[in-house]
């Protein structure tokens, strides 16, 4: 094809594009930049594989529910190209850990399903002079830009002001054909091939919309806002103390943080939801009922007050609490935030009087 | 005038696109407060205001026979 030969090809091969996200949006995105032969792929995603997600994630398969989904994309994209480096990030980004992963990539792909991760990752793009695709949909319609691009506009000059917490319900609750964030993944995936590849791209500063219901595609320009700055953190320090839930009006009272929990005098029945032979072996009072159980239906025991639910790292926690919840519809179940290792890790922090 | 208005994403529950009678002040601003007036259910909607084909800042000036876009940000992936 005109514009594309053996050079772009390589240019491919030697750049390195971070997914976040590997959801309805992040799947089509990994499938064809690997099936392409991008050199490097991270993926980014603390959820697990759900029996509800594979309608619109046609990566997985029933086999693969309750894992983690960075880990299952990553096998699968092996399958796929085996020559393509992937590096899987089993957790979710957040203003701590986002600055040290983004750096390490030529451009990011927003793939994610939340308005505090797509703040933070304009944030963390713009302090670290990183192109970004934003990408996302609501029930029959999408958008897509390509932001902070050679300087262009980013998300806050499009979007400065985050909405209300509810205001735009997200896939889970409002439930969304699989081809709807399908299709947008595949004009995101354009998008960073032709960004990879050294094409013209004019996708920068520009708003596309699909409506699906019509087949109408929309585009609107936008510049680059003066304003918009005074929004960012200075620096990666002040963008790792900022609240980004916070900031979009997300008080999340069904999580607790490691360092919060250590600190906070609250009383909750701790469950262990991991299996029997993992470590470490916890150091206080608590109560062991693997996810696997939980999954089967084997044991019921009894629970009170507030439970505290974790796992290792924070993986299978999810998918405990909304088994759970159908079981005990009268307890409060709250997650303990990266799992007992973070914990672990929190508990030593504040022994050694480090922050 | 006249001002072609069209939403998007979840303001199409509340205002379908419509033609609009308008009288007031001709700047993106006034009729954005207009519009937040006549239909209090977008209230809770945060959206930008497109003119034409381009995002407009609060002070553009509207003519009559403009289209004016409501376009909230999606957050589902």
């Amino acid at each position: 094809m005109p514009g594309w030969g053996e050079a772009a090809q390589a240019r491919l091969k030697s750049s390195s594009v971070l997914v976040v996200g590997a959801g309805g949006l992040g799947v089509p995105v990994l499938q064809y930049l690997a099936a392409a032969g991008v050199g490097h792929i991270g993926i980014a995603d603390g959820d697990v594989v759900e029996l509800s997600n594979i309608h619109r994630q046609p990566l997985y398969d029933p086999d693969d529910t309750g894992r983690n989904k960075a880990t299952v994309a990553a096998e699968k994209l092996f399958l796929l190209n085996g020559e393509v480096q992937t590096t899987v990030y089993s957790y979710h980004l957040t203003a701590t850990n986002a600055g040290d992963i983004i750096r390490h990539y030529d451009l990011i792909i927003d793939a994610s399903d939340n308005f505090p991760t797509r703040y933070l990752l304009n944030d963390a793009c713009v302090l670290l002079d990183k192109p970004w695709i934003y990408g996302a949909v609501f029930a029959m319609e999408g958008q897509l830009a390509v932001l902070n691009f050679h300087n262009g506009p980013t998300y806050r000059c499009l979007f400065p002001t985050p909405p209300e917490p509810g205001a735009v319900p997200d896939c889970e609750t409002s439930g969304i054909l699989g081809t709807i964030p399908g299709t947008i993944g595949m004009l995101m995936a354009t998008e960073a091939l032709k960004i990879l590849a050294g094409l013209p791209v004019v996708m920068q500063g520009t708003l596309l919309h699909w409506q699906a219901t019509e087949q109408r595609f929309d585009k609107w320009t936008f510049r680059r806002d003066a304003e918009y700055k005074k929004h960012v953190p200075a620096t990666l320090d002040a963008l790792r103390q900022t609240d980004y839930p916070a900031f979009c009006g997300i008080r999340d009272e069904t999580s607790v943080s490691a360092d919060d929990l250590v600190v906070q005098d609250r009383t909750y029945l701790f469950l262990d939801v991991r299996n029997t032979d993992e470590l470490p072996e916890p150091w206080f009072d608590h109560l062991r009922w693997s996810l696997d159980e939980i999954r089967s239906g084997i044991n019921q025991p009894e629970l009170q007050g507030d439970v505290l639910v974790y796992c290792q790292t924070g993986s299978r926690t999810p998918e405990a609490i909304r088994l759970l919840k159908q079981r005990y519809p009268d307890i409060h179940f709250v997650s303990l935030q990266g799992g007992i290792k973070a914990w672990q890790l929190a508990e030593m922090n504040k022994r050694y009087g480090r922050t | 005038m006249k001002i072609q208005i069209r939403t998007f994403g979840p303001l199409t529950d509340h205002l379908t696109d419509t033609e609009l009678e308008y009288s007031g002040e001709p700047t993106i601003a006034a009729l954005r407060r207009f519009l937040l007036e006549q239909y209090p259910a977008i209230k809770p909607v945060y959206f930008r205001m497109a003119l034409g084909s381009r995002m407009a800042d609060d002070g553009e000036e509207i003519m009559d026979g403009d289209e004016v876009s409501l376009m909230p940000p999606f957050s589902g992936g």
